[in-house]
């Protein structure tokens, strides 16, 4: 553990992180834990737990934002949360027996892929009868779990926005890994949440943007307990990034609420490729 | 809008009221423990404090008890929005979301368990 903490290294730090975080719908630990690691020379365990930590009031501020607007679909959180927790637990445990540099090159390949999912493919044209057919098996598939649709205002186009939430349950399986990931990695878990929710269960970018926020918050609690609980939370290096974390945070709920989709879509797949690379040739050791 | 929306709508609003509650008086806390590593020039490695002296430590006005004390308020965000929601649905009586609030709240405590193991 270094001597000397620079409190302004940390304060930048937990701003980006903040500002990215609300934005995206993720954590933010993706800045947090590689600058508190290479910048700070922290080892990894305190990284990860000063990171999760902050994620928890980067994640409940955008919350208060965003349920306010009513874009968070509640249920459907509280529904997610409920494979979230045990992943985020089964993640804190594993974090302690994988190798490293194996774990980061999965992580980064899999933010490939998410980053490729996300980017808009050109709609297929489908003849009326086609249309029809496929609202049918819709309506069909749908129906059990309609308490979960929602609908929410969206001042960017001026109207309200109604939603059916689709397939659930593939939701709440990628959900669990979503909480593993956040837990062992010390980040969110949005990069799991946001593509599966948006482009599987059919939920309206913003609206999954807000209710991952919720998510998160569940998440990281639980891994930022364990990590406390074990000794990896140090109040001075947790105080500057907290604070400037909620500072970032605000700024960056307010800018995406009047930002649309389609900047947002680019914004978090640019993110997503970049950090990836990063990640990957880190553990590479291409750096030295 | 039908009621079904309004009365979700307040539930909304009441969450987003506690969180904010929950933040500005974390992040008080959290600022005057920083403050106070600045004033009294305590150990930057001091580990958070227990539960079971939390009080005492903060009337001493020691940094990292002040520090734990907002960590602590924002660890326990999560655990009021579920406990603020699990009654409002019990109120409206709307079974899937009590269910799945009754189910998360056995998991979160099944998790604390396991921690604290």
């Amino acid at each position: 553990m270094p001597a000397d903490i620079n409190i302004w290294v940390l304060a930048g730090t937990g701003f980006a992180a903040g500002l990215t975080g609300a934005m995206l719908g993720v954590g933010g630990g993706i800045i947090i834990v590689p600058i508190l690691t290479l910048a700070m020379g922290l080892p990894i365990q305190f990284a990860i737990g000063s990171s999760l930590v902050s994620i928890v009031i980067n994640a409940c501020t955008a919350t208060s934002v965003y349920i306010r607007t009513h874009m968070t679909n509640l249920k459907l959180g509280l529904l997610l949360s409920c494979t979230l927790v045990p992943g985020a637990v089964a993640g804190a445990f594993l974090a302690a027996g994988l190798s490293s540099p194996a774990l980061t090159i999965i992580f980064g390949l899999l933010m490939l892929y998410v980053a490729y999912v996300m980017i808009p493919k050109k709609q297929r044209r489908l003849s009326p009868e086609q249309i029809e057919a496929a609202k049918i098996v819709h309506e069909k598939e749908h129906t059990p779990h309609a308490w979960l649709d929602g609908c929410y205002y969206d001042p960017a186009i001026n109207e309200e926005i109604g939603y059916q939430v689709h397939r659930p349950v593939i939701g709440m399986v990628t959900g669990f890994f979503g909480g593993v990931i956040s837990s062992l990695l010390g980040v969110g878990g949005g990069i799991i949440n946001v593509p599966v929710m948006n482009q599987v269960m059919k939920v309206p970018l913003k609206a999954t943007i807000a209710t991952s926020s919720l998510l998160l918050c569940f998440t990281t609690m639980t891994g930022s307990l364990i990590y406390a609980y074990n000794g990896y939370v140090i109040p001075y290096i947790i105080a500057p990034l907290i604070i400037s974390v909620y500072l970032g945070a605000r700024l960056g709920a307010t800018l995406a609420h009047r930002a649309r989709s389609k900047v947002l879509i680019t914004v978090y797949t640019v993110f997503l490729v970049l950090t990836s690379i990063i990640m990957i040739l880190k553990a590479l050791n291409v750096f030295g | 809008m039908d009621s079904q929306h309004e009365k979700l709508h307040g539930l909304n609003r009441r969450i987003g009221l506690i969180l904010r509650i929950g933040i500005v008086l974390s992040l008080v806390l959290i600022s005057a423990g920083l403050v106070m590593f600045a004033v009294a020039g305590a150990s930057h490695l001091a580990p958070l404090t227990p539960l079971s002296s939390l009080l005492t430590e903060i009337a001493t006005l020691n940094p990292a008890a002040l520090v734990t004390a907002g960590l602590d308020i924002i660890l326990l965000m999560p655990v009021a929005i579920l406990l603020l929601s699990l009654a409002h649905f019990i109120a409206i009586r709307e079974r899937q979301p009590v269910i799945t609030c009754i189910a998360l709240l056995i998991l979160l405590a099944a998790s604390f368990i396991l921690i604290l193991k």
